[in-house]
């Protein structure tokens, strides 16, 4: 993977996840991924398994992100090899006329690729800032 | 930087921290370390700041356990994993899992230190 190969990846996964386009999810993953929202987690493991998860967090619809309320941007930190290091921002608001932001984190991505530019491994990192360092909606980052 | 290189520089930030030696810890940094313990935070500047700051609270040696590995080395960037455990009475009382962003200078000194860190839930605590 070359760092613009990494950068394509991301910006297709925050498109998979503005659309929740089971094929645009399934496309980012190998067969055989093991995707971890916490470290802790022992993950969920193969694409269909990944794309349940994205589709139905804690296994109900209507826990996904509204569209329009939040937006993201990552990029690479790293990539060495088969693996990448993504870090980026994730902004949510209270709703979509974004106007007021609810939260913002900081996100680091670990993440392997097989030979065929698919994510095989991912494991993320969230911080959330506190209030005090929560820019004004409309900053960009 | 090689991956045993930067192996070897985690290793002797946890020797550094068990020992409290300043030489240790100094020898680790650039002199214009920037050297942030989350994302957000304004860094810390500085090898000798960095270095009493390190020094203020010193934790007990016996009151936790790490490692921590390379996950990616790339150039003068390199991305470390690894797990804190602080225990209490010998007992795992809090574990965390680390990712640090390490950029490093011409000499393998650390410049630029950024760490995330996210603990492991207390009430899912795996035996030691």
């Amino acid at each position: 993977m070359t760092p613009e190969d990494v950068q394509a990846w991301l910006d297709r996964y925050i498109a998979a996840w503005a659309s929740y386009e089971p094929e645009a999810i399934g496309d980012l993953f190998s067969d055989d991924a093991v995707y971890r929202f916490h470290p802790s987690d022992k993950g969920f493991v193969g694409r269909d398994s990944i794309v349940r998860a994205w589709l139905e967090p804690s296994g109900e619809a209507s826990t996904r992100d509204e569209p329009g309320t939040w937006e993201a941007h990552y990029e690479p930190f790293s990539v060495a090899g088969d693996r990448a290091v993504a870090v980026g921002w994730s902004r949510y608001y209270t709703d979509a006329t974004r106007s007021t932001v609810a939260n913002v984190w900081d996100n680091v991505y670990l993440l392997e690729f097989d030979g065929l530019g698919r994510c095989r491994a991912f494991t993320e990192f969230f911080v959330r800032r506190p209030d005090d360092r929560i820019e004004p909606a409309g900053a960009s980052s | 930087m090689t991956r045993d290189d930067v192996q070897r520089w985690l290793d002797r930030y946890v020797d550094a921290w068990r020992t409290y030696d300043p030489a240790k810890i100094g020898d680790l940094f650039a002199a214009d370390v920037s050297y942030s313990y989350q994302p957000y935070r304004e860094p810390t500047r500085g090898r000798d700041a960095l270095v009493a700051e390190w020094l203020e609270e010193p934790d007990d040696p016996t009151s936790w356990e790490a490692h921590y590995e390379p996950f990616a080395v790339d150039g003068d960037r390199a991305v470390a994993v690894g797990e804190s455990r602080y225990l209490e009475n010998g007992n795992l009382a809090r574990l965390y899992y680390n990712v640090w962003l390490l950029r490093f200078d011409g000499e393998g000194r650390c410049a630029e230190f950024i760490e995330y860190w996210r603990e492991h839930p207390k009430d899912q605590l795996p035996a030691g």
